[in-house]
């Protein structure tokens, strides 16, 4: 039984600017090992309280698509070769677990900055965790990466960063600028007006109106 | 006036999709724009952070731009209500159509003619069949296009709210339309009507009907089981705002010039006492005693705002927020959504225990439902989950004078019991639904308290970190024991409180030791299933908020119960 000193936190290299990009890299590096790898439906990152307060965990998750569920690849063949490949990255695997009919199982790993990261299937789906724990704040900017694996932008629920594009084109932000430009008709089946909304023009960063 | 035969027969409703996805462009827009706006301020490293800029100016800026976070998702939110108008409105429209042009087409079979105009006639020598037929044949015409009517007026109430295109005089045409109904869901409401009946009654009523009590009373609904959980949400984020706004602007200000006045007393306070001026001393009492007025009014604006901004956009899972009640005063009270309960696969209701508040559901508490509904959404094949945060009563402030008191349970148990039959009455398929009421610490025994006392409509009750639901066994919980599941972690402060059995039998006891004694063969054990949870690590104290940590295995468990797969835990 754990003593009723309060835990003591250990201290990451990094800070919270940059965990987004270390946890990002992380899956980057371990989706790098996986043969075949079919790509990501999903982005989702979620935050978690810290027994220290004045810090807090994050987490990334990336969804494989519905297509792989249950496939052998995922859910058996992976396993395998994380086992191998996240040690030869000089990654610690510390964390396995099986429940008795196979349908859940995980096994996770944590590199040498603190990234952990935890392969699991869930009753055939497959989530890759990236996660950092209690991570101190920094004084820049909390950015991620675009998401990995083909994750389409309607898909990337990265709540807790900024995306950052690398290199953002002037055509992809004209599109986005004016998505109403046509619309302005007015619809009147039974005289009741109708009338698509205003254009919005929407600037491509916000920082720069600050 | 009506719809007409053939303008019914004539209308084309592509348009009118059309301009539907238009204004759901428009939400989705508004809201992505919602969220770039508040990365400006969030996290000390963003252009409005903290760490980049300060002083008054900086709360000020910060504070202007989660106005317009809220203002913006306030506005998407109108739009997707405006996109849902329109599509219900066009799938009635394009259903009338379809039916009235299969009347016209079967009427010769019939013996009838149905002309352009919509008259329905017969051949010079009519058999009294066919006579017959005429009147048949016009009261399913006329069926047809009293919907297609309704349907219009409908989408025509709802475009004049949620688009803004009514005028006042509209507006308040609408409300005063909705009196009598109003009047009669105040008798209903005081005659204590069920969640069942309220929805009964609700589901009763026309759109226009339905927006005009929204709009003109929305303090009746906001609260009130039974009423479907989107509706109480525009209801509630109404009454939010309105409250917000009526915090004096100059609240801030007011506290830093009487925190300016006091200093300057409290600097002078040798020399007050020394001369003995009453008037100097009676008026820093009178101004610590005005201080501290403001100061919890300020402590509650501050509550309510964080809270409004906390569920503007989207949730992580992507699921919307849905604001189901919400109190400031005193602690506080707050019941927040993720996902639509009336319309998900699955609902997970979340019971805090000590210490909640106002505060914590914008804060840790929203995160762990959060992360539940995230966890809840990966199981494959498991559907969506909505997950309640259900801060619906006064929980106890302090583990160890306030929560050994069962009080604050029994305060609990009517309010959350209505809470669920609100809930199995809204849904669209409470037979094919998987609810899970969870409760943690002090929240279990409420669940305890509330389904022992009322029954829960809910298949599943969850336990984690019981001190005791006031029951002693699982059957005791209105649900088979096979359906209810509990957790502890090892070395978690709890058991300690749970051994004492102040609230009953400890859940995770297999049948000895519950009240510190052998209890011999009378009792076998609290029933149901046990899962793992771990105790990452912590002490005591810290493992108890644990379960909802990153990497805990209770989490996985959390969430297969949630979704239905409960025999797959471990």
């Amino acid at each position: 039984m754990p003593d009723d000193s309060s835990s003591e936190m250990p201290e990451l290299e990094f800070t919270l600017d940059e965990a987004f990009i270390r946890m990002d890299d992380a899956v980057a590096e371990t989706i790098a090992g996986l043969p075949d790898f079919p790509g990501f439906h999903e982005r989702t990152t979620l935050k978690f309280e810290c027994p220290d307060p004045d810090r807090e965990s994050y987490e990334i998750n990336y969804t494989l698509p519905e297509s792989t569920i249950g496939s052998e690849l995922v859910t058996e063949d992976y396993f395998a070769v994380l086992k191998e490949y996240w040690p030869s990255l000089g990654w610690e695997v510390h964390g396995e677990r099986e429940y008795p009919d196979g349908a859940m199982k995980g096994i996770e790993a944590i590199r040498p900055d603190g990234v952990n990261v935890w392969y699991s299937n869930m009753l055939g789906q497959i989530v890759i965790h990236a996660q950092v724990a209690c991570v101190s704040p920094g004084g820049g900017p909390v950015e991620c990466g675009p998401p990995l694996g083909g994750v389409l932008p309607e898909d990337d629920r990265a709540s807790h960063c900024t995306v950052v594009e690398p290199e953002e084109s002037e055509d992809a932000s004209a599109d986005a600028a004016a998505p109403f430009e046509d619309g302005q008709a007015v619809v009147r089946p039974f005289g009741v007006p109708v009338r698509e909304p205003e254009a919005i023009p929407v600037p491509a960063s916000y920082d720069e109106h600050l | 006036m009506g719809i007409t035969h053939g303008g019914l027969l004539g209308a084309d409703f592509g348009r009118l999709e059309i301009v539907a996805e238009t204004w759901k462009s428009m939400a989705d827009t508004l809201e992505s724009e919602a969220g770039a706006v508040e990365q400006c301020k969030r996290g000390d490293g963003a252009s409005l952070g903290a760490d980049n800029w300060d002083g008054d100016a900086a709360e000020a800026g910060r504070a202007r731009v989660r106005d317009l976070t809220v203002a913006l998702d306030d506005r998407a939110a109108e739009a997707r209500r405006v996109w849902a108008a329109i599509t219900e409105a066009a799938e009635e429209f394009g259903l009338c159509q379809r039916e009235l042009q299969a009347l016209v087409e079967e009427a010769p079979s019939r013996g009838v003619q149905v002309a352009e105009d919509g008259s329905v006639t017969t051949p010079h020598t009519a058999s009294t069949r066919q006579q017959q037929q005429v009147v048949i044949v016009r009261g399913e015409i006329d069926a047809v296009l009293e919907r297609a009517t309704a349907a219009d007026e409908a989408l025509k109430a709802a475009i004049g709210i949620w688009a803004g295109t009514f005028s006042e005089s509209e507006r308040l045409d609408l409300i005063h339309g909705a009196g009598d109904e109003a009047q009669e869901l105040h008798e209903l409401i005081d005659s204590g009507a069920s969640p069942d009946a309220v929805n009964d009654w609700w589901s009763g009523l026309s759109e226009a009907e339905r927006l005009g009590v929204l709009e003109g009373s929305p303090g009746l609904i906001a609260g009130l089981d039974g009423i479907p959980t989107d509706t109480r949400d525009a209801a509630n984020r109404d009454l939010l705002d309105s409250e917000l706004d009526r915090f004096a602007p100059t609240l801030d200000g007011d506290i830093a010039s009487l925190e300016d006045r006091i200093a300057e007393l409290e600097a002078d306070w040798d020399e007050i006492v020394a001369s003995d001026d009453r008037e100097r001393a009676m008026e820093l009492e009178d101004l610590q005693a005005e201080l501290e007025g403001l100061e919890t009014q300020r402590d509650q604006r501050d509550s309510l705002a964080n809270l409004q901004e906390a569920i503007a956009g989207r949730a992580p899972s992507g699921q919307e927020y849905l604001l189901l009640g919400y109190d400031s005063a005193e602690d506080g009270k707050a019941i927040v959504a993720v996902g639509n309960p009336d319309t998900a696969d699955n609902t997970a209701v979340y019971v805090p225990g000590t210490g909640a508040d106002l505060d914590g559901a914008s804060g840790t508490l929203l995160d762990r439902v959060d992360a539940m509904a995230t966890d809840a959404s990966q199981p494959a094949g498991s559907g969506e989950t909505a997950v309640v945060l259900w801060l619906g009563y006064d929980a106890p402030n302090n583990p160890i004078t306030d929560s050994p008191s069962i009080s604050y349970a029994e305060d609990a148990s009517a309010p959350l019991a209505s809470f669920m039959s609100g809930l199995e009455a809204t849904n669209h398929d409470p037979d094919g639904t998987t609810t899970t009421v969870v409760g943690h610490s002090y929240g279990t025994t409420v669940i305890g308290q509330s389904a022992g006392e009322h029954g829960l409509a809910t298949d599943q009750i969850v336990a984690v970190a019981s001190p005791g639901m006031n029951v002693d066994h699982a059957g005791e919980l209105g649900i088979d024991p096979d359906d209810f599941y509990t957790t502890t972690a090892p070395g978690d402060v709890i058991n300690v409180a749970a051994e004492t059995g102040t609230h009953g039998a400890d859940p995770n006891d297999s049948g000895v030791n519950w009240d510190g004694e052998h209890v011999g063969v009378d009792w076998e054990g609290f029933g149901g299933n046990t899962f793992t949870s771990e105790d990452m690590d912590g002490n005591a104290i810290d493992i108890h908020s644990n379960y909802w940590d990153q990497g805990n295995i209770a989490r996985e468990n959390l969430a297969l119960i949630f979704t239905g797969n409960g025999g797959q835990v471990e």
